[in-house]
């Protein structure tokens, strides 16, 4: 219930209580001046009826005129007072009393009537006048005193009904006061309790509130005002909480702009102080001039050194720079001109120094307000200058040069060209530069190996290329190729310069073909030799056949006619023919040794020097001869030319260790400057080591034919097999000693 | 009986005589018919031009043919031999100085019942003669 409403009770309470009192007070009131009235009619009359009591005592005593007058006064005032009586007394039996009274009172009057009458006719009998007078006396007294008992009675109830009256007022009063007190005080108490509890909810959702948590809901339900309040305060406490946040957002906008701003200050300075390059500003509004950090360090002096103005910044400059800049200053100021200066300076240290500094100015309303600019010590950079002339006689000799020249980074990608690498490439050099150098190349992935090689080894010294220009004609190229590395010693790239090879690709394709036509030549030579040498071979063993033949066909039928001398020289005729047959045959095979295609494969020397041997033993069984073979020997080798070889190696062997009681040739391999070596070890006669080196040519020999029959070819024949295979044949020998051939293949 | 006589086919005048020489040394005394080249060769062998009209019942027991020779080569003689029906089983034995692989692997390939080398020295010649003849002439059965 709402407060207001509880209020409105108590008050409506209050109201109806002063209505109910005010009420019962009118009625007591009421009552009791009608009471008092009826008390005070009741006494008048009772004193009234006294009164006329005295008077007809006083008529009897007197009869007196006035007695009776005031006695018919009376009466009349009792009948007065007893007809208000009965408007007065509203009590039924009072009423009924008071007609009574009434009633009597005209007997009474009628009796005092008569009793007047009596006395005024005394004439007729005394004696029953005074009989008469008695009897209407008492009469009288009886009814005078039924009267004053009436009156006494109304007196009495009307009393009674006075105190009644009084006492019902006064207790009702009471009750009412009690009930209205109890019922206000009831209420006050609830309400109280209700508004206490209430409140306090609300005072410590508030408290709660009031801390900060916004988050806090007063729950106080119901229809009450509290309620409303509570709603009110809710609503409040949201309202506060979102404006809260958005001011809390706000905040932190404000907050990270502040951050931001700060951050930018900071970077601001860093990139001054890091590039050198101060700011400055003139603000002719305020005549004040602010210079950053940067500029008091290049003027080498602080904020708290030094407060900058026009004047004395300008008196910073050297006397030939003063001029100038104080010009260039008020052309901006007046003019709005803006300015680019190289000037000198004096430090407040006392420093030379070369200084860049330039201006714009800022207007508002078409008037200049503000004069700012940026300020840089370009002392290194006069001095770079010196340098960059240098550094351009440098440009100009890479650009001078013929050999593309190309600098590559750590990412791959260009960042120098000269003159040649443009023309090489059919590409400008802004094409190139931060392009991919393998994209340039007929074999990217090539050019990459290429590339990291360098950098794993420091350098590539001619690695071969093809450069692709854009027409897709290709430059063959060879690569010296080099990192470089910055002032603190990193590799920060690689420095390659290309050698142009076309030409000499060219020749060598040119040696090639000639290489190749004198291949094809040199074949047709050998077949050719091939062809010349068997119809030789063939040609010349006819006619030797026939020689030998008929010397022989000479000595067997011409015997008899023959004598020792002519036997002799026939037989000189034969063997001279034998041996021209085996310098052919030889000669033959030599030739064949050199023509013939050569097929290597494995071959098991081991297995081929036991044929060999074998063969020899087969063909001169007389002859005690050992040989040690060394087992599973091989080679990868042409086995013809190879069986050919060993043939004429053993057969030296062979033929050269005749004259020892028992041959021991031997076949191995050994190791000779860390090189396989093959041997064939004989124990023969050996030979003078001098002439060893003429051994193997063709037809040297070192023995005498009758000593040792052979053509001197086996020799040729052996090293041209030998190094057909790419290998070394020498040979050692000691005098009686034995020879030794060794071979590698 | 039937006359065993062997052709000889060889250009070279000394081999010829040699060769005959060895024969004789060899008791081989059947004739031997000598052609100086090859057209001479198929000429006896056909029965034409110098040998036109001869009894060609008489074929040789075994041909020695050379292979060098003018006009026609041996290995050429000897295709036409095997070509022709009536010579096409001629025992052919080719004797040559040739040591060339492929006048061998040729000669057979053509159909040459053998391949000897003439030898340089006559002993060995003639020793080998006196074999061929033995075997051609004594052992072998003639188709």
């Amino acid at each position: 219930m709402q407060v207001k409403k509880r209020l409105q009770i108590n008050v409506a309470f209050s109201i109806m209580a002063a209505g109910v009192i005010i009420a019962m007070l009118t009625t007591a009131v009421h009552h009791i001046l009608n009471a008092v009235e009826t008390s005070n009619i009741a006494d008048e009359l009772v004193s009234s009826v006294y009164q006329q009591s005295e008077f007809r005592n006083e008529y009897m005593w007197s009869t007196n005129e006035r007695a009776r007058v005031q006695w018919f006064a009376k009466h009349e005032k009792i009948v007065l007072l007893l007809q208000s009586a009965l408007e007065k007394f509203k009590d039924a039996e009072d009423k009924t009393i008071v007609e009574r009274m009434a009633k009597d009172q005209e007997p009474i009057a009628r009796i005092f009537s008569s009793i007047v009458e009596n006395r005024e006719k005394p004439q007729l009998n005394p004696v029953l006048s005074q009989e008469v007078e008695d009897t209407l006396v008492s009469q009288m007294n009886m009814k005078r005193d039924n009267t004053i008992l009436d009156a006494r009675r109304l007196q009495e109830s009307a009393s009674k009904r006075l105190l009644f009256s009084l006492r019902t007022s006064g207790w009702g009063i009471l009750c009412v006061i009690i009930t209205l007190t109890a019922a206000a005080t009831v209420n006050s108490w609830s309400m109280g309790r209700v508004i206490t509890k209430r409140i306090t909810a609300l005072r410590n959702g508030t408290a709660i509130i009031g801390e900060g948590n916004l988050d806090q809901r007063i729950d106080i339900t119901g229809d009450d005002e509290f309620a409303e309040l509570s709603e009110a305060f809710n609503a409040m406490t949201a309202k506060l909480r979102s404006s809260y946040l958005e001011l809390e957002k706000e905040i932190d906008e404000r907050v990270k702009v502040g951050q931001e701003m700060r951050q930018m200050a900071t970077l601001l300075e860093e990139t001054q102080s890091i590039a050198h390059v101060g700011g400055w500003e003139v603000d002719l509004e305020k005549n004040a001039l602010y210079w950053t950090s940067e500029t008091y360090r290049i003027h080498e002096t602080s904020p708290s050194e030094y407060t900058p103005t026009v004047e004395t910044a300008i008196a910073f400059y050297a006397p030939e720079s003063v001029p100038i800049i104080s010009s260039a200053v008020s052309e901006a100021i007046e003019q709005g001109k803006e300015f680019h200066l190289e000037l000198q300076l004096v430090t407040a240290k006392g420093r030379l120094i070369w200084v860049e500094t330039a201006g714009k100015v800022i207007r508002r309303d078409g008037r200049v307000v503000k004069v700012l600019g940026v300020f840089q010590d370009i002392t290194d950079r006069k001095g770079a200058e010196a340098l960059r002339q240098s550094s351009a006689y440098h440009r100009s000799l890479l650009e001078a040069s013929l050999d593309p020249l190309v600098t590559i980074d750590a990412n791959g990608k260009i960042t120098d060209v000269n003159a040649a690498t443009e023309k090489v490439t059919g590409r400008s050099r802004e094409e190139l530069i931060s392009t991919d150098f393998s994209h340039y190349f007929s074999e990217p992935e090539k050019a990459q190996a290429g590339y990291r090689r360098v950098f794993r080894e420091g350098q590539v010294r001619d690695y071969a290329l093809d450069i692709r220009q854009k027409d897709g004609h290709l430059t063959p190229v060879l690569y010296n190729a080099s990192v470089y590395r910055d002032r603190a010693g990193k590799v920060v790239g690689v420095f390659a310069a290309a050698r142009d090879i076309s030409e000499r690709k060219k020749a060598e394709d040119e040696i090639k073909k000639l290489n190749m036509e004198l291949e094809t030549r040199v074949l047709e030579r050998t077949a050719e030799l091939e062809a010349f040498a068997y119809s030789v071979s063939h040609d010349l063993r006819s006619p030797l056949r026939s020689i030998e033949g008929f010397s022989l066909a000479l000595l067997e039928d011409y015997a008899g006619k023959l004598d020792d001398m002519g036997k002799d020289y026939l037989n000189r005729v034969r063997n001279a023919t034998m041996r021209m047959g085996h310098l052919i045959d030889d000669l033959l095979k030599l030739s064949r040794v050199t023509r013939i295609e050569m097929k290597r494969e494995q071959v098991d020397l081991s297995i081929v020097a036991h044929r060999i041997a074998d063969d020899l033993k087969n063909r001169h069984p007389e002859r005690p001869a050992q040989f040690d073979i060394a087992e599973g020997l091989t080679a990868y080798c042409d086995a013809g030319l190879l069986t050919v070889a060993m043939e004429n190696m053993f057969s030296n062997a062979w033929k050269f260790s005749i004259k020892a009681s028992r041959a021991v040739i031997e076949f191995g391999v050994t190791e000779i400057n860390g090189q396989h070596a093959f041997f064939v070890k004989d124990n023969g006669i050996g030979f003078d080591m001098t002439y060893a080196n003429k051994l193997f040519n063709p037809f040297q020999r070192l023995h005498k034919t009758e000593e040792f029959p052979g053509t001197g070819i086996g020799l040729a024949t052996v090293k041209r097999i030998i190094n057909r295979h790419g290998g070394q044949v020498w040979i050692e020998a000691k005098e009686d000693k034995g020879t030794t051939v060794y071979f590698t293949l | 009986m039937k006359t065993k006589i062997i052709l000889l086919v060889d250009d070279n005048p000394d081999d010829v005589q040699l060769t005959l020489r060895a024969l004789k040394k060899s008791n081989i005394l059947n004739e031997v018919v000598v052609a100086q080249d090859g057209v001479e060769a198929l000429e006896f062998l056909f029965g034409t031009g110098k040998y036109a009209g001869r009894d060609m019942k008489i074929m040789p027991q075994v041909v020695l043919l050379d292979l060098k020779m003018p006009r026609m080569d041996g290995l050429e003689v000897l295709q036409r031999i095997r070509n022709d029906e009536r010579t096409k089983l001629q025992p052919v034995v080719i004797m040559t100085t040739s040591s060339e692989d492929q006048d061998r692997v040729e000669s057979y390939h053509l159909g040459a019942n053998s391949y000897v080398r003439k030898p340089l020295d006559f002993h060995q010649f003639a020793e080998g003669v006196r074999q061929l003849g033995i075997y051609w002439l004594v052992l072998n059965e003639a188709p």
